[in-house]
C-alpha cells in the first residue's frame, strides 16, 4: 500500500491540454459537487483518509477549476463510498485474509459490470473469474476494451451483452422455410 | 408526516426550486437513482409520470413531494440522511429541473447512534 500511495502522490494534476498531465478537472460543477459530497460522506462513515480528500487549489488560469485531489480511503465494504460509483479520482481500499473473504467482498455489490483480479496463480485466477458476478473479469490487466470482447453486466449493471461476434446475430433474421416432402395430399390444403 | 429523525430533507434552495417546478408542472415526485454515469442523483418527475414498483420505499416528503428509493439501494443507504440540495448544472437525464440550469444533488449525513435507535424503534430502517 505504501508503494501504491507513493505512485498516487506522483500523479501530475494540471491543465488537461498539456501532454504531461495525468489528471485534469471534472467536466462539470455538478460532478465536482457530487464527488465532494462523497468525500464528506467517507469521512462521516469513518473511512481512513490515506491520500487527498479535498479539492485541488490550482494557480493562474486554472484557479476556480473543478479539480479534485487523487483520493484514497481505507474502510469497510458496507460503506456507501464503497458501494456507489463516485465517478471521480477516488479509490476505496479494503483488506481480506482468505480467498473466500475476497470473493464475498467482490460480490457484495448491487452491480456487476467489470471486476479485476491480479494473481500469479492461474488456478486462483480461473476460480475467481468463474465466481465473481461480473460481466467482465479483467485478469492481470484492467480497463481494457477490445471491440471483439463481449461486454455487459450482471445484476443492476444491465441485461445482455454488446460487442463480440455473437452480437452480430442481433442484426440478422433467422429464417425458417418449412418444406413438406410428403407425396400424399395434406388433408384440407 | 414522519417523526424525527427525517430520512430525507431539503435545503432552502431545493425547496424554492421544488415550489417553482410545482407551479410550472403541477405535483412532482422524486426518485433517488443509483448506478452509473449520471446516476446517484435525485430525479424529479411529474407525479403521474413515474410508475413505482412494490420494491420502492417512500423515505418522506420534501416540499410536499414524495421521495422514493428502491429497496435494494435503501439497504446500503439507510444509515444516512439524504439532504437534497441544488447546484448549477445540466440536470440528470429527464429530471424536470434540467432546463432551469440547475440540478438537484443528494448530500448525505450519517445518522448518530441515537438517531439509528430511534429509526429502528419506529421500524423505519
Amino acid at each position: 500500500m505504501e508503494r501504491a500511495l507513493k505512485r498516487i502522490k506522483a500523479i501530475r494534476q494540471a491543465s488537461p491540454l498539456e501532454m504531461s498531465t495525468m489528471i485534469g478537472a471534472q467536466a462539470s460543477k455538478q460532478q465536482f459537487d457530487k464527488i465532494m459530497s462523497y468525500l464528506d460522506l467517507g469521512r462521516q462513515e469513518g473511512a481512513e483518509l490515506l491520500a487527498g480528500g479535498a479539492a485541488a487549489t490550482m494557480e493562474g488560469d486554472l484557479s476556480g477549476g473543478f479539480y479534485i485531489q487523487p483520493t484514497v480511503f481505507k474502510g469497510h465494504n458496507k460503506m456507501r463510498i464503497f458501494q456507489e460509483e463516485i465517478f471521480g479520482p477516488v479509490l476505496c481500499v479494503t483488506t481480506f485474509k482468505t480467498d473466500e473473504e475476497a470473493l464475498e467482498l467482490a460480490n457484495d455489490t448491487l452491480y456487476g459490470l467489470g471486476a479485476g483480479i491480479w494473481t500469479r496463480d492461474l488456478n486462483r485466477a480461473y476460480r475467481f473469474g468463474r465466481n465473481i458476478e461480473a460481466g467482465r473479469v479483467w485478469t492481470n490487466c484492467y480497463h481494457l476494451y477490445p471491440a471483439h470482447a463481449a461486454f455487459g453486466g450482471y445484476k443492476q449493471s444491465g441485461i445482455g451483452r454488446e460487442n463480440h461476434l455473437m452480437m452480430l446475430d442481433h442484426y440478422q433474421q433467422t429464417k425458417c422455410q418449412l418444406v413438406s416432402y410428403g407425396i400424399k395430399a395434406l388433408g384440407i390444403y | 408526516m414522519e417523526g424525527e429523525p427525517l430520512r430525507v430533507i431539503a435545503t432552502a434552495a431545493a425547496l424554492k426550486l421544488i415550489a417553482e417546478l410545482r407551479a410550472e408542472h403541477g405535483p412532482v415526485i422524486f426518485f433517488q437513482s443509483g448506478g452509473c454515469c449520471e446516476g446517484s442523483a435525485p430525479m424529479c418527475f411529474p407525479l403521474d409520470e413515474l410508475h413505482l414498483s412494490s420494491s420502492d420505499v417512500l423515505l418522506g416528503d420534501i416540499g410536499e413531494s414524495p421521495f422514493y428509493i428502491s429497496t435494494r439501494y435503501f439497504e446500503y443507504w439507510k444509515h444516512t440522511q439524504m439532504i437534497v440540495d441544488v447546484v448549477p448544472g445540466f440536470g440528470a437525464g429527464f429530471s424536470l429541473e434540467g432546463p432551469e440550469g440547475l440540478t438537484f444533488i443528494t448530500r448525505s449525513r450519517v445518522f448518530t447512534d441515537a438517531e439509528i435507535r430511534e429509526l429502528r424503534e419506529t421500524d423505519r430502517i
